[in-house]
């Protein structure tokens, strides 16, 4: 039985969901940056289904770039939690009151 | 047999300077001493001012549809290189003298370049595909940028903000993108409006890449990460950012707009108006009540992004001319408004508040004239801003609310008119403090009590967690003032000329208006004249107009 | 258009400014005085020789033609141009667009005069920083002088709001106690006016547009236009749609600016706080900005509106505003006080007498009007002078602290009397002429009518109340004061008005002698006002209303 690619998208779309969530509440900066990773996937997810049901290679190519791409944001935001590391203890963004926002 | 590509390769030469260029300064930047300060610093200004010249040169040269149809480098594409361009000449300019260790000296023009590489492609995209890889591309070069003062928290913290919420908007564009992709089967950005299926996936989609787009602009309700990253971030790094990132965004979404999604306009119109209303209410509103020059330039930028929505509204008459006027009057005179900051920020050692300006204004007893100069530039810059005459700040207004009105949203225009009179309020006390407060040492103090900790030092147990993370032992980084105090003739030059250009833009706008006309043109891809309406075509008039103002206008496409 | 660089109205604008940048880079205070006293020659200078070629023009093109970009130089070979067009932003319509005609000129020289007195008033009372206050006020004086030659509408507009600019600097720098919050009052106030009246001009711009797409009107091969006088010919054919809500952002903006009342809130404080030379400036030349405003854009481009219930609102705000102008006067505990009331007063008539110009009376309305425009203008910037060598010599400003100064100094009491017998308009000052045919146009128009006139017949005797406070409080002892307050005031005083007091005065009141004698030098220029003004709902009409009354004033002179 095969399942047809609507789901995919479907999948994708929950899985956007639950990222996005994470991204506006959870406090740890790491699981943040997690958080982004997951809704990137869904998004390749989501472009692997469409060019799935259209047929075409366009959707899969571009999902391939995405991850590369998601690869390096993610090194750099790593990089800043490191570093933020080193002047200080607590990766809680709750506390990152430096900046007033 | 995989068909040869066809690669037109000078359809992206700008990029192609950059990104060499920037590789080059890494490389070098890898040396000691100061002499490779100096050579990476003219490296990479020659590299950006070769970069300009190209793009200039061949202004008219248009290509659609190059590398398989993911660039279309046409005259919208090279207004936003140019605006990018500049940008990042003035942005290396105002960096030129920061602090920078041996085998590091390259990490911020190399940055930079990467940025404008990036930029480039994004604004010449023709399909999402290469759109996004631009977005990223630069986008990622920012957040290294912001959080590149690694020993500021403020400035780590600024880089880990935006990344975090940059990444949540490039991820609802992507999602965004799939979406219309999904219910249109093609990512060409002109493909997408020729397809007949424009049901709910499609408006979702148009919803979400709005929304992604509308962060990079910080149009609310996505500007919360300005003010803390501009704040946070240093200065050339927040200049750069305030000017090329906002005019290049807001020319991607123009083209989006009127382009991918332009049988929707009847839709996104409204919302974008209302999107510009609330930028402006939160934008004026949020300014008020700022002292840290930085964060109420930032409020200021919401703002200002606010107005600029108001012309996309008219786009179809004189709203696009209106618009890439509008950028590149903002970038100047938000540059030289940085720049006067800057100049404060180098003579004072620290963040630069509201107070910091008092009496700045008025010649100090037996100097010479030019140093209450670049005071003036700032004033100069903060009319410009408010958008009072005869500075171009204020044409700018007239344009874009014009094209509002021409469109029939009279009322949008009234909406930011008011708006502009609350920005008188904290545009006028940049006024007021330079010329009618006297400089007082206790106020300034107190102002500055709450600006964030210059730098922190760190405890000497290191968290024995953090071998494992960075392999090496941790070390304490000794707490250093952030920037030596001293004065910058060179950046006080840049801003005074920055101002200059906000009056001459004002009385001689021909050469950019033209600009925004071949933008216009290439982008609805119109003969029609520059300002009116498609509809109004058939009246003589207009075709006499459109040879008019543009003699040097035809394209010859390649 | 023109092969001339510069025409006459460019530089009567550019002679200023240029004036005022030399200033402000003066560094003594003499030689600061000395600039301004050179900017008003030349200036002076430059008026004349435009008057002239103007009359030349008038000999060619017969005595009600005005120049502009097509028609600029008088056809007997000279070479000098009254009009001047260029393109400044061609893809929106904005032209820089100039053209003087003798209304225009008027009040150039107006501007010319007051300007130099203020100077040389900041020069006398030996100001701190002097020489940025004297380029500031002829930047002011530039500005003005440009809007009362403007003719492209976004022009008007940008001269309107730039001459804010050097005004706040002028009153948050050298102004008295609470200065910041005074000039950021007025700034913001204003603006908040003339902001909103941004929309109203891009709404013309729409509507012109509109209307030229249609195929109406002698637009020229331009699409877009702001050229006024095109925005009144459109207006007068009915081409031009303009909705009330353009009405109204410019009638708000010329309400807070002249002031009108419920919208004065901004004066008092103002005027108080400011150096008394700047409030001389704001009386005298500011409040015209807004008269010219409503005189070249209101009246023309909204005829329809006008006969309506916007005339009779108008109208009836100008009463109102003269009413409580004069009671309040009376009740000022201060001289600056009571001049600055009496300056909403007199607004308030002049506008009277502008919504009058619907009906038979009404060029006469408007020919009083600019007459009393001249001599508002004059009449203010006198007082509040002589006002300020009063502060400045005794240190005082309120009734209960002044006195007995007229005793035995008889030039400052001749020229006070002579001032305030020309605010109180006898018969036989200019200003009687213009209050008389202002009241006489209204009488018999269409929208004012007899009720309107008689009241506000009634309301001008109410200047004998505040003008004889004013004597009698600041010149001879009153019952507000005591005698050991005025004869200290006296003491401070000192002798009587010196060379250089006197000159500072002298010229306005000499100039308002002047037009007491010649009323009729401000009947000519309204015989063709800068922007055509349509005084009766059928244009025939209107053209042959003003062929009788030019003849009837020729034959009676």
């Amino acid at each position: 039985m095969t399942v047809s690619p609507e789901w995919f998208v479907a999948l994708s779309g929950v899985l956007f969901a639950i990222g996005a969530a994470g991204v506006l509440l959870r406090r740890n900066a790491l699981v943040v940056l997690l958080s982004i990773e997951i809704m990137l996937n869904a998004a390749n997810l989501a472009l692997v289904g469409f060019s799935r049901v259209h047929g075409a290679h366009d959707g899969q190519v571009f999902a391939i770039m995405v991850m590369a791409i998601a690869a390096s944001e993610v090194v750099v935001g790593l990089g800043i939690v490191v570093a933020l590391s080193h002047l200080r203890r607590e990766l809680d963004t709750d506390d990152m009151t430096e900046l007033h926002g | 047999m995989i068909p040869k590509p066809e690669l037109q390769w000078l359809a992206i030469g700008p990029e192609l300077i950059t990104a060499v260029g920037a590789m080059l300064v890494l490389l070098i930047g890898l040396g000691k001493g100061a002499k490779v300060r100096g050579t990476v610093l003219v490296l990479s200004l020659l590299t950006l001012a070769i970069a300009l010249g190209f793009t200039i040169a061949r202004f008219h040269v248009t290509t659609y549809g190059a590398f398989n149809g993911q660039v279309d480098s046409d005259e919208l594409a090279n207004v936003g290189r140019i605006i990018a361009l500049s940008s990042a000449l003035i942005a290396v300019v105002f960096g030129a003298r920061g602090r920078s260790d041996d085998g590091r000296h390259g990490e911020f023009h190399a940055l930079v370049l990467s940025a404008v590489c990036g930029m480039g492609l994004f604004v010449a995209a023709g399909s999402f595909v290469s759109l996004f890889v631009g977005l990223e591309l630069f986008s990622i070069a920012l957040y290294v940028l912001c959080a590149l003062d690694a020993e500021r928290a403020a400035s780590l913290e600024s880089g880990l903000k935006y990344l975090i919420l940059g990444g949540l908007s490039s991820a609802i564009l992507l999602y965004g993108t799939a979406l219309v992709y999904g219910a249109t089967g093609t990512f060409d950005i002109a493909g997408v409006a020729e397809a007949s299926h424009r049901g709910v996936l499609v408006w979702t989609g148009a919803a979400m890449v709005l929304g992604g787009l509308a962060f990079k602009v910080s149009a609310a309700p996505m500007h919360w990460w300005t003010p803390d990253v501009y704040e946070g971030a240093g200065t050339p790094v927040t200049a750069f950012m305030s000017t090329a990132t906002k005019s290049v965004a807001f020319l991607v979404l123009a083209r989006v707009l009127t382009t991918s999604f332009a049988p929707e306009s009847d839709a996104w119109v409204p919302v974008v108006a209302g999107i510009a209303v609330t930028s402006i209410v939160v934008g004026n509103v949020g300014a008020l009540i700022q002292t840290h020059l930085k964060r109420l330039l930032g409020y200021s930028s919401i703002a200002q992004a606010g107005y600029l929505l108001v012309g996309l509204v008219g786009w179809e008459g004189s709203g696009i001319p209106a618009l890439v006027y509008a950028l590149i009057v903002y970038s100047a005179m938000t540059l030289g408004a940085f720049a006067y900051v800057l100049v404060l920020e180098r003579d004072l050692g620290r963040d630069a508040t509201l107070a910091d300006l008092a009496g700045r204004g008025w010649i100090p007893e037996g100097r010479s004239v030019l140093v209450a100069l670049p005071a003036f530039g700032m004033a100069l810059c903060a009319l410009s801003l408010a958008g009072i005459p005869p500075t171009a700040g204020f044409f700018s207004k007239f344009a874009l609310f014009g094209a509002a009105v021409d469109h029939g949203y009279a009322w949008l225009a009234f909406v930011a008119v008011l708006g502009s009179v609350v920005s008188l309020a904290y545009y006028l006390r940049i006024l007021v403090e330079l010329y009618m407060h006297q400089p007082d040492e206790a106020r300034a103090e107190a102002f500055a009590a709450s600006l964030p900790a210059p730098s922190v030092a760190i405890d000497e147990s290191g968290d024995p967690r953090d071998e494992v993370m960075t392999g090496e032992p941790s070390h304490p980084v000794p707490a250093t003032p952030v920037r030596t105090p001293g004065r910058a003739p060179v950046i006080a030059l840049v801003g005074v000329l920055l101002a200059a250009a906000t009056l001459v833009l004002a009385f001689v706008p021909e050469p950019v208006l033209d600009l925004g006309c071949d933008a216009k043109m290439a982008l609805l891809d119109v003969g029609s004249s520059c300002t009116d309406h498609q509809a109004a075509e058939e009246t003589g008039g207009s075709s006499t107009d459109a040879a008019a103002a543009s003699p040097e206008d035809v394209a010859p496409v390649e | 258009m023109g092969d001339h660089a510069f025409s006459l109205p460019t530089l009567m604008i550019i002679v200023p400014a240029a004036g005022g940048l030399v200033a402000m880079s003066m560094l003594t205070r003499r030689a600061a005085a000395i600039t301004s006293l050179v900017t008003f020659l030349a200036q002076a200078l430059l008026l004349t020789v435009t008057g002239i070629q103007l009359h030349r023009f008038q000999e060619a093109f017969g005595s009600s033609a005005l120049p502009s970009c097509e028609q600029q130089v008088a056809g007997n070979g000279s070479h000098a141009v009254l009009a001047q067009c260029y393109d400044w932003f061609p893809q929106f319509g904005v032209q820089f667009h100039v053209a003087v005609g003798w209304a225009a000129l008027g009040l150039a020289a107006l501007t010319a005069l007051v300007t130099v007195s203020a100077t040389m008033f900041t020069w006398w009372a030996d100001r701190e920083r002097p020489a940025p206050m004297h380029g500031l006020l002829w930047i002011t004086a530039a500005a003005i002088t440009g809007l009362f030659v403007a003719r492209d509408l976004v022009l008007f507009y940008v001269l309107f709001e730039l001459m804010l600019v050097p005004l706040l600097i002028l009153v948050g720098v050298w102004g008295g106690e609470h200065r910041v919050k005074a000039t950021l009052t007025m700034f913001i106030y204003t603006l908040l006016g003339s902001l909103p009246m941004l929309v109203g001009v891009l709404g013309v711009g729409h509507a012109a547009n509109q209307a030229i797409a249609k195929g109406a009107g002698a637009a020229g091969d331009s699409a877009h236009t702001f050229s006024l006088p095109l925005l009144a010919d459109l207006a007068s054919n009915g081409d031009l749609h303009l909705q009330w809500w353009v009405l109204a952002s410019f009638v708000l903006a010329f309400a807070i600016k002249a002031p009108l009342i419920p919208f004065h809130g901004w004066m008092p404080l103002t005027y108080r706080t400011a150096p008394i030379e700047v409030t001389a400036v704001l009386s005298g030349l500011i409040s015209k900005a807004a008269f010219f405003g409503f005189f070249v854009i209101v009246l023309p481009l909204f005829p329809h509106l006008l006969e309506g219930g916007w005339g009779t609102a108008l109208t009836w705000g100008a009463l109102a505003t003269l009413i409580y102008g004069s009671l309040a006067a009376f009740r000022q505990p201060d001289l600056r006080g009571v001049v600055a009331y009496s300056s909403l007063a007199q607004m308030g008539l002049i506008v009277l007498g502008l919504m009058s110009f619907t009906g038979d009376g009404g060029r006469q309305a408007l020919s009083g009007a600019y007459l009393q425009t001249l001599n508002h203008g004059l009449i203010s910037a006198g007082m509040f002078l002589l006002i300020g060598i009063i502060e400045t010599r005794t240190g005082e400003r309120t009734f209960a602290r002044l006195g007995a100064l007229g005793t035995g100094r008889p030039r400052l009491l001749s020229i006070a009397l002579v001032l305030t017998m020309l605010t109180l308009a006898v018969p036989g000052a200019s200003s009687f002429a213009g209050e008389l045919l202002i009241l006489a146009g209204a009488f018999r128009g269409d929208v004012s009518g007899p009720l309107v006139a008689t009241i506000g017949a009634l309301a001008v005797v109410l200047a004998a109340m505040y003008a004889l406070r004013l004597i009698a409080g600041g010149l001879f002892s009153s019952s507000e004061t005591t005698a050991a307050d005025s004869a200290e005031a006296s003491t401070r005083f000192g002798g009587d008005l010196r060379g250089r007091e006197l000159w500072l005065v002298l010229p306005v009141v000499l100039v308002l002698l002047a037009l007491s004698v010649w009323p009729n030098v401000a009947r000519r220029a309204m015989n063709q006002p800068p922007v055509e003004i349509r005084t009766s709902a059928d244009p025939l009409v209107a053209a042959d209303a003003v062929e009788p009354s030019v003849r009837a004033s020729e034959e009676a002179e």
